[in-house]
């Protein structure tokens, strides 16, 4: 986004509030779902999760303090807010997060809004074997193709580790694919 | 599927399918939880400001008539106890305490009431012969 500073003046002050916040809504509806998709799986969670962080995000721009990229601090709230969600849903059917994470996946196929070609589903199922952080990381740098200078503002983890963790992550699903 | 090398194939697809139209309805839906709400809240205590001193002011009025009744009645009837009380309990009034109750007006009346009384009685005890008097 350019000229980021005077977005940001934009956002904060009353009378322009609403239209650059508009703006921002329009910038980064799709790239925010897809990275939410990715995370809850299911379409309604996703919805739910993506209107949650806009109203958060509207409700801290006073807290924005511009330390980090205004991308960043969006994709951290959002992906705070994903795994916040699944955490919550687990509770609410009085699971843990294995088994709230299988069941999506089980009932993956049958999804409406899913395409359900064998490799598509192979990997996510692949996916759904890795330890969350690895899980994580696969995602944002497989699918939302993040580069890691940025996943580790979002997530606060040394680029370093970050690409350890996207290696074992692509070893075990390599692995899990071939067997499948 | 052997040795699967995930850079050396395409990219494989999430999968995931997005509903027809969703992203035109979101920005309608955020204005609503965001704008709406907040108007509405800010509406309330700005426009009706003065609707809520007015019942406020109903309500403390309300609720002063009846203590403010209970009050002046509890007042009145203790003052009449009160009175009852000392002209019960005074046995005995003296002549200069009834004198300071009394106004001019009181003593003229009761002269005027009093004297032919005693002028009468007068003449009957100072002359023996009350029938000269009464000229029978």
């Amino acid at each position: 986004m350019e000229n980021q500073e005077q977005f940001i003046e934009a956002l904060l002050n009353i009378k322009t509030q609403r239209k650059a916040f508009q703006k921002l809504v329009c910038d980064y509806q799709k790239p925010l779902y897809n990275l939410i998709r990715n995370i809850v799986i299911n379409h309604d969670d996703a919805d739910d999760v993506l209107q949650n962080t806009f109203v958060k995000v509207f409700q801290n721009l006073q807290n924005f303090k511009g330390e980090s990229k205004l991308f960043s601090w969006i994709y951290r709230i959002a992906t705070n807010e994903a795994i916040s969600h699944l955490k919550s849903k687990a509770v609410k059917y009085k699971v843990n997060s294995e088994t709230l994470n299988q069941t999506t996946l089980d009932n993956l196929p049958s999804d409406v809004y899913f395409d359900a070609n064998e490799i598509s589903l192979t990997l996510q199922n692949a996916i759904g074997q890795l330890p969350e952080k690895q899980k994580l990381v696969f995602k944002m740098r497989y699918f939302d193709e993040l580069k890691y200078e940025d996943i580790s503002d979002i997530l606060g983890t040394s680029v370093g580790a970050l690409k350890a963790s996207y290696h074992l992550a692509v070893k075990k699903i390599e692995e899990y694919i071939s067997k499948h | 599927m052997k040795d699967f090398k995930l850079p050396e194939n395409p990219k494989i697809p999430t999968g995931f399918k997005i509903p027809d139209s969703y992203f035109d309805d979101l920005q309608s839906k955020l204005d609503a939880k965001l704008y709406k709400k907040e108007s509405k809240v800010i509406a309330f205590y700005n426009q009706n400001k003065s609707w809520i001193y007015t019942a406020a002011a109903i309500l403390v009025v309300a609720f002063s008539i009846p203590l403010a009744t209970f009050n002046s009645t509890e007042t009145t009837k203790a003052t009449t106890i009160d009175i009852e009380n000392y002209i019960t309990n005074r046995h005995i009034i003296t002549e200069e305490e009834l004198a300071n109750e009394l106004s001019q007006a009181d003593i003229d009346a009761l002269k005027q009431e009093l004297l032919p009384t005693i002028t009468e009685d007068d003449i009957l005890l100072e002359n023996g012969n009350s029938y000269d008097y009464l000229n029978l």
